[in-house]
């Protein structure tokens, strides 16, 4: 027990019960009013409470400075790691950005700065107790993560290289060998040099508690479904993964093991042999046939998958929640199919390829989507019918039918007015709204929008975020 | 003055304790729900003392500590009406009362109902700006106007966490 609280007790136990030895501490005391607040402010969470506990009085900075845990640095420049250590000396989780958000568009030179490598040491050197760590967008070299697995690998819990560049899997290696409380490693977008798949065969013969996996959207080719399977495995609480590119149908012994697994990403079909005929589906259907998700996945999101692929879906698309379509090759008429048979759908990225018919689609039978991202589909024009359009038609249904609706961020070709209307007499749920009009189409139906924007401001009383991205005149 | 709390009957076959406040009164509570206490449980291990006497903390304060206890210790409630206890038992009190709250549970190591204050406390703070944390809670703003100045230079960084998700 702690010892000023077992002599507070102590020396007034005693059944003598003289009311003269309560003397008590007087809670108007400074050091009862510390106590309070030092049981207090480690529950203020949100960040910008703790920046006005800080200010409060110099002892308030001093109990904000001891007990924050978590620290966000928004640009890795604005502060140094020594001055980091001296503010916040027990933090356990710390993200870190580097590069402007520039460089997810290539507008910014790759040794622009950004380096993890101070960081990295300071870590080492004075933050004991960091389990998370979330670097967005900077450089890590292999040496910063085999620092980092000598000197951290044991309290490492968290591991995200977000748009990283600058390392290669032989750093990974020692991640996979050292840190066996890692429970979730991200690499998803970083840059990584891939010299072999051996650092996914560490993490297998190491790791027993690891919970998510993503290495989605690297260019790792080397990974051996065999490794997955035996993480899988290993594993019990494995409930996200996400991969680079890899046949699903050397996926059937992973998806078998992983019990638990909620979430997968990335995969991929083969292309059918043949162009089009008969046989195609058929042959596909064969060979992906025997694919059998596991019971509790309900977000998924399977690269290339094509409109042949599709029936392997099936059995699990009533109880899909989330689905990413992003890098699907599905067209219109593929998403008209699909979401017709996923009632539970909560979440949804695709391209505009879903088109007008595939929002009416998803307006009546997706009744409890929340959020909805339709991107922009790169020069793709062969796979989009006439119908590979977004415009008011579909944001009408689209408000009319997703009535729980919290996100949406879209690219349309054409808007009315009366299609944001719409959104303001429906979407009630509302909060964060983003569309972006192509300039696809020389003519817009209806413009300029101010009656509609207007409606849309009145009407969403929950929207916290609005984008509008327009042309001259709108 | 012994007061039995609502489980007296009950509890009364069992081993009990009485504990003293700092103003006198005394509470006859059953030794399963004093033991919640890991403070009251560590003074029954090494004194078998059967009056207990907590020069800190007041009348008020201990009734409401020992009706927590009490509750807690109910093996017939439910995790669900446990839970629905401590929702009523924080809503609506004075800061004040919510303050000594927390002195009484630190001090007597009650950690569930210290969080659950804490927490309390903690939210009563969400979204308000420093003016307002110092005037409500009666906090003395000891920096000088250039030393807060500073803090805010030169800590700018630790307070940027506003950053939207996918910046």
């Amino acid at each position: 027990m702690d010892e000023r609280k077992l002599k507070k007790l102590n020396g007034c136990s005693s059944s003598s019960g003289s009311r003269a030895s309560s003397s008590g501490v007087s809670s108007s005391s400074s050091g009862a009013y510390d106590t309070v607040w030092e049981c207090v402010i480690p529950y203020v969470q949100d960040p910008r409470d703790r920046d006005a506990v800080s200010l409060v009085c110099k002892r308030w900075y001093e109990i904000d400075a001891i007990t924050r845990k978590h620290v966000t640095i928004a640009l890795c420049y604005t502060a140094t790691p020594q001055r980091l250590s001296g503010r916040f000396p027990h933090l356990e989780s710390l993200k870190l950005k580097g590069k402007p958000r520039a460089a997810m568009f290539n507008l910014i030179p790759e040794d622009w700065g950004g380096y993890v490598t101070p960081w990295v040491e300071e870590i080492v050197r004075s933050f004991g107790r960091m389990k998370v760590l979330h670097f967005r967008r900077m450089i890590v070299k292999d040496s910063d993560l085999e620092l980092l697995a000598t000197s951290a690998g044991r309290v490492l819990e968290v591991l995200r290289l977000d748009k990283c560049s600058g390392f290669s899997t032989n750093g990974l290696l020692h991640i996979g060998r050292l840190c066996r409380n890692l429970r979730n490693l991200f690499l998803e977008e970083s840059s990584i040099t891939e010299n072999d798949g051996e650092w996914l065969h560490e993490i297998a013969s190491n790791n027993t508690v690891l919970e998510s996996l993503n290495f989605y959207m690297t260019e790792l080719m080397q990974v051996k479904s065999g490794d997955l399977e035996l993480i899988a495995r290993r594993c019990p609480s494995l409930a996200s993964m996400k991969i680079s590119d890899c046949d699903i149908s050397d996926l059937i012994g992973f998806f078998r093991a992983a019990a638990s697994l909620e979430e997968f990403g990335g995969g991929s079909f083969s292309d059918p042999p043949g162009q089009v005929g008969e046989g195609v589906f058929n042959e596909q259907l064969e060979k992906y046939g025997a694919v059998a998700f596991p019971p509790r996945l309900c977000r998924l999101g399977l690269t290339y998958l094509g409109n042949t692929d599709m029936p392997v879906l099936y059995p699990i698309a009533s109880r899909l929640k989330k689905l990413d379509l992003l890098y699907a090759l599905l067209d219109t008429e593929g998403h008209c199919l699909l979401l017709q048979r996923c009632p539970n759908l909560e979440v949804l990225e695709t391209r505009n390829v879903i088109g007008d018919r595939g929002l009416e689609v998803l307006a009546q039978y997706c009744k409890r989507m929340k959020r909805l991202r339709i991107e922009r589909g790169a020069d793709e024009q062969d796979m989009e019918d006439v119908e590979g359009v977004v415009s008011q038609r579909g944001l009408i249904a689209l408000a009319q039918g997703c009535l729980e609706l919290e996100y949406l961020a879209v690219y349309v070709s054409d808007i009315t007015n009366a299609s944001l209307e719409s959104m303001g007499t429906y979407s009630k749920n509302l909060c964060d709204f983003r569309l972006v009009l192509l300039d696809r189409e020389e003519r817009i139906t209806d413009l300029p929008l101010d009656n509609g924007v207007r409606s849309l401001l009145m009407g969403c009383h929950k929207l916290r975020r609005f984008a509008l991205y327009l042309r001259p005149g709108a | 003055m012994v007061t039995t709390d609502e489980k007296g009957p009950l509890t009364a076959k069992k081993k009990s304790v009485i504990i003293r406040s700092c103003d006198g009164d005394e509470f006859l509570v059953s030794e399963s729900a004093a033991v919640l206490s890991t403070s009251l449980k560590k003074i029954l291990e090494e004194k078998e003392d059967r009056l207990i006497h907590l020069s800190d903390i007041d009348n008020k304060t201990l009734a409401m500590v020992i009706a927590y206890l009490s509750t807690h210790a109910d093996d017939g409630l439910s995790d669900d009406l446990k839970r629905s206890f401590d929702q009523e038992f924080v809503s609506g009190k004075e800061f004040d009362v919510l303050k000594y709250l927390v002195l009484a549970t630190d001090t007597l190591q009650v950690t569930c109902l210290c969080y659950t204050v804490a927490k309390k406390m903690a939210d009563i703070m969400k979204n308000k700006l420093v003016e307002w944390v110092r005037r409500e809670f009666d906090i003395q703003n000891d920096y000088t106007p250039e030393a807060e100045a500073e803090i805010r230079r030169l800590d700018a960084w630790a307070w940027d966490d506003r950053q939207l998700e996918d910046d």
